[in-house]
């Protein structure tokens, strides 16, 4: 359920951004813009910073029951308007439910260290906070999860027994590959999208009892990609 | 390519690279030893044409006069470090006594938790076995012969 209205919320802020986008290259079509100097070597290094929130959550959060959320925000310094630097924080809770009983609840702070790069040529002022962005991240999260009603095999009485582990903690480290855009859609405040490919660089041991999800992360065990919409504000 | 088309095409194949997750077991959850009958004359398997098999000292029965097996899968305890049997070939007992260590193993939140084991000494006493070999040791949820039992 938390994945489909996920998709289908991420589906209708993508048409949302592609109408922004849309209507705004119509209204600079119309105006004479003064071109960019392109020796980029007197630009400041400093260009400022651009900090975001992920729109997703605020919608997904109100479907899903109290344990099950997520909040996200970015920092995005700008060097050169071509380098960016990035600094990610979350706090995300997982409640999933098993057809076989089991519950699982996470939750944990993540953080993501990692740095963008603007692949958009800047051809004027006006598209200088309009960006295709490409980068990689290193994800980290310490978090905690309980396991209620898990099946236990035993062998010699030939039955299953049901079995709650709580107070259970674990790291994991994660690397991302992500690119996404960002569409200057008012005055300095900046939407789009990320995409994410996550790759969990220390795989859970075999036949420890690993956790389901992982804060920031995803699903455990595996390659995961997920997508954030963001709204920023660019200082 | 301009951003807009670009965000069209990106957002769709986001779409379709959703994926679910999987909540049906298709591991082996069952772990045994595995006892093979072997002839102690040629180290043959051998049939043999009724077996009895009780747990000592709750007398479960795991088989009650099978008859012509040439092997038999029996349970070790998930608590205590030994778990011993009486098994009976056609009409004369033997004891088989099993030392081991036992493990929780994890398999996935579909299959749940198993416990493994992993074999010390093993000794069988009474009329009818001569010998025993260990093959394998770790006793889990793969399908391997753990003993030879000859006879």
């Amino acid at each position: 359920m938390y994945n489909i209205c996920r998709y289908i919320v991420s589906f209708i802020l993508a048409i949302s951004i592609t109408f922004a986008v849309s209507a705004q290259e119509v209204a600079t079509d119309s105006v004479k813009i003064a071109p960019v100097k392109s020796d980029s070597a007197k630009i400041a290094i400093w260009q400022g910073v651009n900090l975001e929130a992920d729109l997703v959550p605020l919608i997904t959060n109100l479907l899903n029951d109290n344990s099950t959320f997520r909040y996200e925000a970015t920092a995005r310094m700008n060097l050169l308007n071509k380098y960016y630097p990035v600094v990610e924080l979350g706090y995300e809770g997982q409640h999933t439910k098993m057809a076989t009983g089991t519950d699982y609840m996470a939750s944990g702070l993540f953080y993501r260290l990692g740095i963008d790069f603007n692949l958009v040529k800047q051809k004027s002022v006006k598209e200088a906070n309009n960006r295709f962005l490409v980068g990689a991240r290193l994800g980290f999260t310490n978090f905690g999860y309980d396991i209620l009603q898990l099946k236990v095999r035993d062998e010699y009485t030939g039955q299953n027994f049901l079995q709650d582990f709580t107070d259970l903690r674990n790291s994991s480290l994660w690397f991302e590959v992500v690119a996404g855009i960002r569409i200057e859609v008012l005055k300095n405040v900046l939407m789009g999208w990320t995409v994410r490919m996550k790759n969990q660089i220390i795989q859970p041991e075999t036949g420890a009892l690993q956790p389901l999800t992982i804060p920031g992360y995803g699903l455990s065990g595996g390659n995961v990609w997920s997508f954030n919409y963001m709204i920023g504000y660019q200082f | 390519m301009k951003i807009k088309e670009l965000l069209l095409l990106t957002t769709f194949l986001l779409l379709v690279s959703c994926t679910s997750d999987n909540e049906t077991c298709r591991e082996e959850t069952r772990v045994v030893l595995r006892v093979g009958f072997f002839s102690s004359v040629n180290s043959a398997l051998a049939i043999v044409d009724s077996v009895t098999v009780v747990g000592i000292p709750d007398g479960t029965i795991f088989y009650n006069n099978s008859k012509s097996l040439n092997k038999v899968e029996l349970p070790l305890q998930s608590s205590g470090t030994a778990t011993e049997f009486a098994i009976r070939f056609n009409e004369k007992w033997d004891t088989l006594t099993v030392l081991h260590t036992t493990q929780p193993y994890f398999i996935s939140y579909a299959c749940g938790m198993i416990y493994t084991h992993q074999i010390d000494t093993v000794l069988i006493r009474g009329a009818v076995s001569k010998s025993l070999k260990i093959n394998a040791k770790s006793v889990n949820n793969q399908n391997v012969q753990h003993l030879q039992i000859y006879r």
